[in-house]
């Protein structure tokens, strides 16, 4: 299979991005321009809601209150002009995955995401310096319950596991030592009635070190001896090869699509752990050859996100209704509530009858009008290559609806 | 009815007919299509499909306790001095006496009456070597039964993969948020419901109905010999025809619309599903309850447990003369530390197991592990492989090559009459 240019330059976005971008592939001429316009970040910021701060835990835990964040989230990915900062985003939120599911307040999930936003194309340490002491992560992964009087190894385990260096780099002793010297700090919940309390020098709903809850004397972790506090143990990671690697490597199945060879994976974290720059690490698998290779091209499965905000760039108004989040839990793809800490399923659990019938559903993300033949539908839908069988679908269709329809949910759009 | 159901089977069939691929019928509740994947020989196997055994009128029904279910708290050491003084405030005080310094929560009276009736099997001590104690290796390993192998597939998925293959997407049904890991195969599909509605899309009030549309995608799926090795197009025809065959299935039974736990609902629709009698093998019941009980477990996992109690009762009840083909199975990634951490318990490796139905020899079986010899984490040490359940149900129950499925050869328990 050799894809045209086109395919190319869509495939680009694709990748460096969330969904299609149609408008942005045809007013680009070449891959290599794609890679370029995709990889800047100087245009405007999204506008993003603010929400009021809750008043204490019990007006915190109301889950209606995600909405605003899904609405506003899911319109940044669809009009945000900086794409890799949105497909980053999104990437850092499956990988420091933390679901309303446990921590019940919407408020903490969107501070997190601001914070997320604020370090995505930024640097990866403050990133995981951030989220190490984030307040929806240390409901998330019980690290607001980590004290001297009672090591809890959760977020100990998953840093290690999922967030730095992946398994097999690290004992259950070093766990359990990490745990200990991590243990401290607490979330400033307004009227808490817990060993801290309210804290009423910080503000309500910071992540706050309570130096007597820390647990003192010397942790040995990951062979390195001494009074380690916190923010140690973090640094103490960030020290590790295998975290450059294991991110780098994560992120390359993210953006490319396959699996590459260890000499690729060992050379981008070079890159990387130079100073843990996350756009460098963006740009050296952007501009690798592997990249726009054949096997590249259409080589994921298109999760439902993408679809919904492909849908939406395409065939909407700009608008998102409240409802797409609902379309989104149905599918076990919501924002905000990965079924678990490893994050987001990926790849073929997404072709399963489930997924696909329910992929129907994301045409809410549509406004109704505006297109009519074939040709307008795959160009909004953002395909360029294929085959005789999808297009002969499409002009069978008679309603603009039903074409809209069947090109969104063709075997090619199903890829990414 | 049965004609009415014919009528509504035969108008779905038609419309779905137009502009597809997909056009026999035949008014037997079964639909056949006319792509009909070749058999195929499993790439990682070497077997066709059906050499790992046949399809039988039985059926398996899995409850997964996500999170990690206290085990301790299910199966209760009374006897033991050791579990009270490591639960503290959080053991379980007046346990169901079933003899031997045993007994169960207080809230699973249903199950303690199956278990006198010689219905339940109770295997203690199941759990992994090398625990890990994360959820997700956990689980991961629960759901694959082959830890070391990075193909993705669940035990029941390579059972499905050995048996039907893609002809039958409905013998693999989840019914959760979503598929479930232990269903994915190779080479078979599995369904995944959240209630009685099926597999419907939602669709904007702009747009023509389901029927019709699904009808027009089903075009997409291979024709003949076209296409046929075409992963997505493949997908395609899967989902139109499974989606067919549970909307007939489903058709006229009533909506279990209740303000109940999820986990009610699921079992009663899985008892629906083996009633309706659409060949499906495998149920696995996913993302009810969090039994994650860090905090607050007293309160939290007694309401679990009744929850699962009255679920029980009701999917028994539910399944009436169908009763005597399923056996039920619980799962969950591991049990809970014996050391109660102030107000809840952290994750934990062994823990207890049941096998539920007529066709099980009811008794205890394993072997309690010792509350006075722990692990390095302070956690029990399992007794039980939890392959070896595993082995025990594909072997002695759905009469599978269990050692193929599971790469290895496991103990078989004896737990099946």
């Amino acid at each position: 299979m050799a894809y045209s240019t086109g395919e190319r330059i869509a495939h680009v976005f694709r990748r460096l991005g969330m969904g299609s971008y149609p408008e942005l592939v045809a007013s680009t001429s070449s891959a290599s321009d794609a890679i370029a316009r995709a990889l800047d970040i100087s245009g405007q910021a999204p506008d993003v809601i603010e929400m009021d701060v809750p008043l204490d835990r019990e007006s915190a835990t109301d889950i209606a209150q995600l909405a605003a964040p899904v609405q506003s989230w899911l319109s940044s990915m669809i009009l945000s002009p900086r794409t890799i900062e949105e497909r980053l985003t999104w990437f850092w939120h499956n990988h420091f995955a933390t679901a309303i599911q446990k921590v019940r307040m919407p408020y903490l999930l969107w501070r997190q995401h601001l914070t997320i936003r604020q370090h995505a194309t930024g640097s990866f340490r403050d990133l995981l310096h951030a989220i190490a002491v984030d307040p929806a992560m240390l409901f998330y992964l019980d690290g607001g319950r980590n004290h001297s009087g009672q090591i809890n190894e959760n977020f100990a385990r998953e840093v290690m596991e999922l967030h730095t260096m992946g398994p097999g780099h690290y004992t259950q002793t070093d766990i359990t030592e990490a745990a200990k010297a991590l243990t401290g700090w607490v979330v400033n919940v307004p009227y808490a009635r817990t060993a801290s309390g309210f804290l009423s020098e910080y503000e309500p709903w910071e992540a706050v070190y309570v130096a007597f809850r820390h647990r003192p004397g010397s942790t040995t972790i990951l062979g390195s001896t001494g009074e380690h506090d916190p923010s140690d143990v973090i640094d103490l990671l960030l020290e590790q090869p295998a975290t450059a690697n294991f991110v780098a490597a994560k992120m390359w199945r993210d953006l490319v699509g396959t699996e590459a060879p260890p000499s690729t994976i060992q050379a981008l974290a070079g890159i990387f752990r130079d100073n843990y720059s996350v756009m460098a690490l963006a740009q050296a698998i952007a501009v690798h050859p592997d990249f726009l290779s054949d096997e590249a091209v259409r080589a994921k499965v298109r999760t439902p996100v993408e679809r919904l905000v492909s849908i939406a760039r395409g065939f909407g108004d700009g608008e998102v209704n409240e409802r797409l989040g609902f379309t989104l839990h149905e599918m076990a793809y919501l924002p905000f509530n990965p079924p678990s800490p490893a994050g987001y399923p990926s790849g073929r659990v997404l072709l399963g009858p489930h997924q696909l019938i329910h992929s129907f559903d994301l045409l809410a993300a549509a406004s109704p009008g505006g297109w009519e033949t074939t040709a307008d539908v795959l160009f909004r839908a953002g395909l360029v290559d294929v085959s005789d069988q999808t297009r002969n679908l499409i002009d069978i269709a008679v309603e603009p609806a039903t074409k809209a329809a069947m090109a969104v949910n063709s075997p090619e759009f199903a890829l990414t | 009815m049965r004609d009415e159901i014919c009528e509504l089977v035969t108008r779905r069939q038609f419309i779905a007919g137009l502009g597809s691929s997909m056009l026999l019928v035949a008014c037997s509740g079964r639909t056949v299509s006319v792509f009909e994947p070749r058999q195929t020989t499993d790439v990682t196997t070497g077997v066709k499909p059906g050499l790992l055994g046949s399809p039988t009128d039985r059926v398996l029904v899995v409850v997964e306790m996500g999170g990690g279910n206290d085990g301790l708290n299910m199966v209760v050491p009374y006897a033991s001095d050791a579990y009270y003084d490591m639960r503290g405030n959080i053991a379980v005080q007046e346990p169901i006496d079933l003899g031997d310094g045993v007994g169960l929560n207080p809230e699973l009276g249903f199950v303690a009456d199956e278990y006198e009736a010689g219905r339940v099997a109770l295997i203690e001590g199941v759990g992994m070597p090398d625990p890990d104690l994360s959820h997700f290796v956990s689980m991961a390993s629960w759901w694959s039964a082959k830890p070391d192998s990075s193909d993705g597939t669940g035990w029941l998925g390579r059972y499905l993969d050995g048996t039907v293959g893609y002809t039958e997407p409905l013998a693999g049904i989840a019914i959760g948020p979503g598929p479930s890991r232990a269903l994915l195969g190779s080479s078979s599909y599995a369904v995944a419901i959240r209630d009685e509605t099926g597999l419907n899309p939602q669709l904007p009030g702009w747009i023509d109905s389901s029927d019709e549309l699904v009808g027009m995608w089903s075009g997409f799926a291979p024709g003949g010999a076209e296409n046929e090795n075409d992963p997505v197009r493949r997908a395609i025809g899967t989902a139109v025809e499974a989606r067919d065959q549970l909307a007939t299935a489903l058709d006229g039974t009533v909506a279990a619309r209740t303000r109940r736990p999820s986990i009610y609902n699921e079992m009663l629709l899985a008892a629906r599903l083996i009633n309706s009698r659409i060949g499906t093998t495998v149920i696995y019941i996913h993302g009810s309850g969090d039994f994650d009980t860090h905090l607050d477990q007293a309160a939290r996992h007694t309401d679990l447990m009744a929850q699962f109690n009255e679920a029980l009762s009701a999917f028994w009840r539910e399944l009436g003369p169908n009763a005597g083909k399923v056996t039920l199975l619980t799962a969950s990634e591991f049990g809970r530390r014996p050391k109660e951490n102030g107000s809840g318990t952290d994750h934990g490796t062994a823990a207890a197991h049941m096998l539920i139905g007529p066709k099980v020899a009811g008794g205890r079986y394993g072997e309690p592990p010792s509350l006075n010899n722990l692990d390095g984490s302070g956690n029990l040490v399992h007794t039980v492989d939890y392959r070896s359940v595993y082995a025990t149900i594909l072997d002695e129950f759905l009469g599978a090559d269990a050692d193929t499925i599971l790469g290895k050869s496991y103990e078989r328990l004896g737990v099946i009459v």
